[in-house]
């Protein structure tokens, strides 16, 4: 009777042992569905195709919730734009057009050495840029003394050789040596001036690009006064001029006579002494960095002097088979960016001039540049009063 | 009894572990008929949604069922079409900011720099704006000629031409061959009543200005040089109401319709005072020093001035400041509006002066012909003479303006080979 009993008993204990054991099971499923909520039987070969498919989703959403984001943004800032700026003329008298153009957004991987180097030497994003070869030693040092003299912190050579960078680094100069390129490396090497000034168009880009302002200096230039306090900024180009007077310098309406047109004889004429592009401001704007482009196109497409090419760039209009270049341009305060024609045939000779302090003196118009440098040092910073007297107005060829 | 026992106790262990088999296999078919367990129901999620949930699931979890897999990839695909057409969006928009920025005055620059994306491209791809935003059109400044031009404007855009009582005989010449092209978009301001007749009578459209004492006085008695002036101050509504302007002066002829002829992508585009393709389009006119020895070669910029009476204008504000600039010199100097015009247009700033920046083209000499060009250069070459066909024949350099109008409608019109040869190169 026990035994039947136990027996029941152990039966009825196995069967809610087995109904115990199959929930167990069940919970034990669940669990692992919880957990792991991967299907057992595709996650092994699929796996690989579909993780990579599961990543680049979110790569395209990220990039999409991205976009709609930047979308609503102009959206609203195009509405605002529209808003505001409605381009309506005022009344006469009242229009004025933009010539102090938007500068570009800065993008440090153009040249990320540069921009570390630039973010240390300059002030208020702009610098003094000069490009140099051993060749230029003698006049870069008496450069680099009177930079010295005035305190200019904003200085930066670009050596074209190991010499150079050797005067840099004695003077304590900031100096900038670009990665090696074959054919700008030869062409620096030159003695030649024109061939050498030609690069200045390939290497002041990336500066442009970096959104610093620049002003490109050749070495033949003594500075007097810190130049970045004599600056307007409100063009693309502010250039000192090739000119010697207020005509040539500032442009002048120079008269044509055509006999043969008796009464029409006489024909009006725009004319303008070059801009010198040895010594020139650039703010950092799209016409700016057009108008390097184009003169190192044109030089490498059909060479020439690169100062005429600078200034065709910057004055021919748009006429058939050529698209003009629209930069707004500024020519500089003749005596106070003094050429060597203007010290030498003018200012010297006249007793009211010679008082007048010039922030820089370029002695573009003359072949002994290191003497009349140091000329103009002797006269404007040590005071010796016929230190320019014995120099012929040229040079003799 | 034990070996009984035994595999009792055997067939209890193997039950209880068919039980937990069971039990796991249930769990299992649960893993696949709720994939994202038991807690969330995917059927109702929108594309969006449902790849962010996935994407949270970074790698591995994302991708499932072969049918999940064909619906996320279709996912993929309008989503990165959906990117590429944002994209195109984001281009699109930041062009419109761009211009809308241009155009606007410092003060509001400084709201929208903020914004401004412009990015300089690498060498060769970088282009400037030459061809500046249109002004909105204002009606309210003259509703009379709004209306005017509404009805004669071809493109929002027509031909303007000043004339009084003493140019009549050339106007009526320059009608004719107006009429003759089949110009429809031409209008006449009227200085005085008798071009406002001549007009009606001609069936030409005309406009006469609401009286205003200076512009009539110089209107009606005032010299060639005075009435020439008048258009600067006459234009500036045309732009203002956002029609693009050709300002025509009466001695000119019209073999061809030159809004045909036009590049539209210049602030100012204008015939040239030049006589070929150095004076004409600008050269580099070396000045000799020789007492400067090594240096004695001054390079220089020249080009010979831009006609002002014939140019195009588009409605921005650079032009609207040319003509602003003009005027405003002329009220207060006795100057020759043609120099004043291109002082203001080519001279750059310098000490106490701001230039104006306005971009500029120089047309084609030989489409638009001044009259040195076709007496000194063309009617003496054979080739020139047959193949040139002007737009239009400007007689600017003559003062027998009439005569030799009627003799370019001979030759280019009428086909007479001599009707040019009679007339000296200059003047008598």
């Amino acid at each position: 009777m026990a035994t039947a009993a136990r027996r029941d008993r152990i039966q009825q204990v196995h069967e809610c042992g087995i109904a115990i054991a199959i929930l167990v099971g069940i919970v034990i499923g669940c669990v692992c569905t919880i957990l792991l909520p991967n299907d057992f039987f595709n996650s092994g070969s699929s796996k690989s195709g579909l993780a990579s498919c599961g990543s680049e989703f979110a790569v395209i959403s990220e990039k999409n919730a991205e976009l709609r984001k930047q979308v609503r943004e102009l959206t609203e800032k195009v509405r605002l734009a529209e808003q505001l700026t409605e381009i309506k003329a005022g009344p006469f008298g009242t229009v004025t057009g933009v010539r102090t153009n938007p500068t570009v957004v800065p993008d440090e991987s153009v040249n990320p050495r540069l921009a570390k180097l630039l973010e240390k030497v300059a002030v208020n994003k702009e610098v003094i840029v000069v490009i140099a070869n051993s060749h230029m030693k003698p006049m870069l040092e008496v450069q680099i003394a009177s930079v010295k003299r005035v305190g200019i912190q904003n200085y930066m050579v670009v050596p074209l050789d190991d010499s150079i960078e050797g005067v840099c680094k004695l003077n304590e100069v900031a100096y900038y040596k670009r990665d090696p390129d074959k054919e700008v490396d030869e062409a620096g090497k030159s003695g030649s001036g024109p061939v050498v000034s030609g690069l200045k168009f390939l290497v002041l880009r990336d500066f442009l690009q970096l959104g610093y302002g620049v002003i490109l200096s050749d070495v033949d230039i003594v500075f007097l006064q810190n130049p970045f306090h004599h600056l307007y900024r409100d063009s693309d180009v502010e250039c000192m001029s090739d000119g010697h007077d207020n005509n040539t310098a500032y442009g002048f309406n120079e008269l044509f006579d055509d006999p043969s047109m008796t009464r029409s004889r006489i024909v009006f004429t725009n004319r303008i002494w070059v801009f010198n592009s040895g010594f020139f401001y650039l703010r950092p704007t799209l016409p700016s960095i057009e108008l390097l482009d184009r003169v190192r196109d044109t030089l490498y497409k059909s060479g020439g002097w690169d100062q005429a090419i600078f200034n065709e760039h910057l004055f021919y209009p748009s006429h058939p088979g050529y698209i003009g270049l629209d930069a707004s341009k500024r020519v500089m305060d003749i005596y106070e960016f003094m050429n060597s024609r203007v010290l030498f045939k003018t200012v010297r000779k006249n007793e009211e001039l010679k008082k007048l302090k010039p922030v820089i003196v370029h002695m573009n118009y003359h072949g002994d540049k290191l003497e009349r440098m140091q000329a103009a040092v002797e006269f404007y910073v040590n005071g010796k009063q016929d230190a320019l007297d014995s120099f012929p107005d040229g040079t003799a060829r | 009894m034990a070996g009984r026992r035994d595999r009792s106790q055997q067939l209890r262990g193997s039950r209880i572990a068919i039980a937990i088999l069971i039990g796991i296999f249930i769990g299992c078919v649960c893993a696949v008929l709720f994939p994202n367990g038991f807690f969330n129901s995917n059927s109702s999620l929108a594309v969006n949604e449902r790849l962010s949930k996935s994407s949270n699931q970074v790698g591995s979890s994302a991708c499932e069922s072969p049918e999940r897999v064909k619906m996320l990839k279709s996912d993929f695909v309008s989503l990165s079409e959906k990117n590429a057409e944002l994209k195109k969006q984001v281009r699109e928009l930041t062009q419109k900011l761009q211009l809308a920025e241009q155009g606007s005055d410092s003060a509001r620059k400084q709201v929208l720099a903020l914004g401004t994306q412009i990015k300089a491209g690498p060498f060769g791809t970088v282009k400037s704006l030459r061809t500046n935003p249109t002004i909105l059109p204002d009606e309210s400044i003259n509703p009379r000629l709004a209306k005017i031009l509404e009805e004669i404007a071809v493109d929002k855009e027509v031909i303007v031409a000043l004339a009084n009582a003493n140019v009549k005989a050339m106007l009526e010449v320059q009608i004719a061959s107006i009429k003759r092209v089949g110009i429809t978009n031409y209008l006449v301001v009227a200085l005085d009543d008798y071009i406002e007749n001549f007009c009606k009578e001609n069936d030409v459209a005309y406009y006469k200005r609401d009286p205003d004492k200076d512009v009539d006085t110089v209107g009606k008695t005032g010299g060639n040089h005075a009435v020439s002036g008048l258009k600067f101050r006459v234009l500036r509504e045309f732009l203002q109401l956002g029609y693009g302007v050709l300002l025509s002066d009466v001695d000119i002829v019209f073999l061809q319709n030159p809004f045909s002829h036009l590049y539209r992508d210049s602030d100012v585009e204008s015939m040239s005072d030049g006589h070929d393709n150095h004076t004409a389009y600008g050269f580099n006119d070396v000045f000799d020093e020789p007492s400067m020895g090594w240096a004695r070669y001054a390079h220089t910029m020249r080009i010979w001035v831009f006609n002002s009476g014939f140019f195009y204008l588009r409605p921005t504000i650079p032009a609207i400041e040319l003509l602003d600039r003009v005027a405003d010199r002329l009220a207060k100097a006795k100057v020759w509006d043609q120099a004043v015009f291109n002082e203001e247009l080519f001279y750059p700033s310098h000490p106490e002066y701001i230039a104006l920046h306005a971009s500029k083209r120089v047309m084609d000499m030989y489409e638009f012909m001044n009259s040195k060009v076709l007496f000194k250069t063309v009617r003496k070459n054979h080739e020139l003479k047959k193949k040139v066909k002007p737009v239009i024949v400007h007689v600017n350099y003559h003062p027998d303006k009439l005569n030799r109008m009627r003799a370019v409608v001979e030759f280019y019109v009428n086909g007479k080979e001599d009707a040019l040869d009679s007339f000296p190169d200059g003047s008598e």
